[in-house]
């Protein structure tokens, strides 16, 4: 056949024809003996040892040892995080608990001087949890209390529940100092 | 089973291989093994080379599990893989074979009816630009289609086209190459 008529049957429609016969099978008209000829030039047969394949194989086999400690690791990461997140509070509860007395009983005089106003839900002390409250309160428009309205606005919203936040911010700052 | 009669696809030996089967890699050896050894000749001129080449690669390609995604054939992920290492290793072993002198070693120890006319054919590729003959080869040694060769080289397909049509212009209008296109 003539080059063009190649070119144009075989190249630049790209039939996926494959010299090799991997991908389908070789049309007549292709330059089949450039074919081989480039094959015998270039694809001489090489043997290779098999201490080369044993090595290639071992190298493999320990690359894929060491992915899978990682999935052990990872399968119980979960347990080990419990594990750790237990003993902080098991740490940190008897620590708190047993704070020097002096620094306790001025939380609760910071706390005492504020909680008639701001403690929205009655349990003696501000926090987050008030605030909280105060916007459930406020999403199911049930019956508001004059008191909680803490900016002096005239309306209990969304700006109340900022300032009880704020002041339980404050609250917890300054109980480290 | 011996890695050379499973029979699962390299889509399925790689998903295989994902999950820890060691078995699926070693197909996957088995059947592109003397394939990288070729191309590394091929880039080398030296068996000891294209060896070192084969050992290195197949050490990346295992890094690459779990998690290698196969999104076109695998010789498209080798063949530059491949090409690097070869580059690097004939550079590291300062055994420098220019292309033309690799092309001629290649043609040496052909039988002798058909050494003639090798020898005029590799002649006749060593003045061929690196870029025509690379696509000219992934063309017909390694039996590419021309898409895989844009993806594999990551040139445009017209591109590809361009290079392989001046290629076989070249040895269609050279005396010593020009029988293969029946004139």
């Amino acid at each position: 056949m003539n080059l063009s008529a190649f070119l144009h049957t075989s190249l630049y429609e790209d039939h996926g024809m494959s010299i090799m016969g991997k991908q389908g099978k070789a049309e007549p008209e292709e330059p089949k003996q450039l074919a081989e000829d480039l094959a015998a030039l270039y694809a001489p047969d090489l043997p290779v040892p098999p201490d080369v394949d044993r090595a290639i194989i071992a190298t493999a086999r320990e690359r894929f040892a060491r992915r899978r400690r990682p999935r052990l690791v990872l399968r119980w990461a979960p347990v080990g995080a419990l594990a750790a997140a237990a003993a902080i509070v098991l740490f940190l509860v008897p620590t708190l608990l047993l704070k020097p007395r002096h620094q306790a009983s001025r939380e609760r005089a910071v706390t005492a001087k504020i909680a008639a106003k701001e403690d929205i839900d009655q349990d003696g002390r501000v926090d987050i949890l008030d605030a909280f409250a105060l916007a459930r309160h406020i999403e199911s428009s049930r019956e508001f209390f004059g008191e909680w309205d803490m900016n002096g606005d005239g309306s209990v919203d969304d700006t109340d529940v900022e300032v009880i936040a704020r002041a339980a911010v404050s609250l917890e700052r300054s109980s480290v100092q | 089973m011996k890695p050379v009669d499973d029979p699962r696809s390299d889509e399925a030996l790689v998903h295989s291989a994902n999950e820890g089967d060691l078995s699926a890699f070693e197909t996957i050896y088995d059947r592109y093994r003397d394939w990288v050894v070729r191309l590394a000749y091929r880039f080398t001129g030296n068996h000891e080379d294209a060896l070192d080449v084969l050992q290195e690669t197949f050490t990346y390609f295992a890094k690459k599990f779990p998690g290698f995604r196969l999104s076109a054939r695998i010789t498209t992920f080798l063949y530059p893989v491949v090409r690097n290492l070869s580059i690097a290793i004939r550079r590291k072993n300062r055994r420098y074979v220019s292309d033309e002198e690799m092309i001629r070693r290649m043609a040496a120890p052909q039988p002798a009816d058909d050494a003639v006319a090798r020898a005029e054919l590799a002649a006749v590729l060593s003045v061929l630009p690196a870029k025509q003959r690379e696509v000219l080869l992934l063309r017909f040694v390694d039996g590419m289609t021309l898409k895989e060769i844009a993806e594999t080289l990551s040139i445009r397909l017209g591109t590809v086209k361009s290079r392989l049509h001046i290629a076989l212009e070249v040895l269609r209008k050279d005396e010593r190459t020009k029988r293969y296109f029946g004139r």
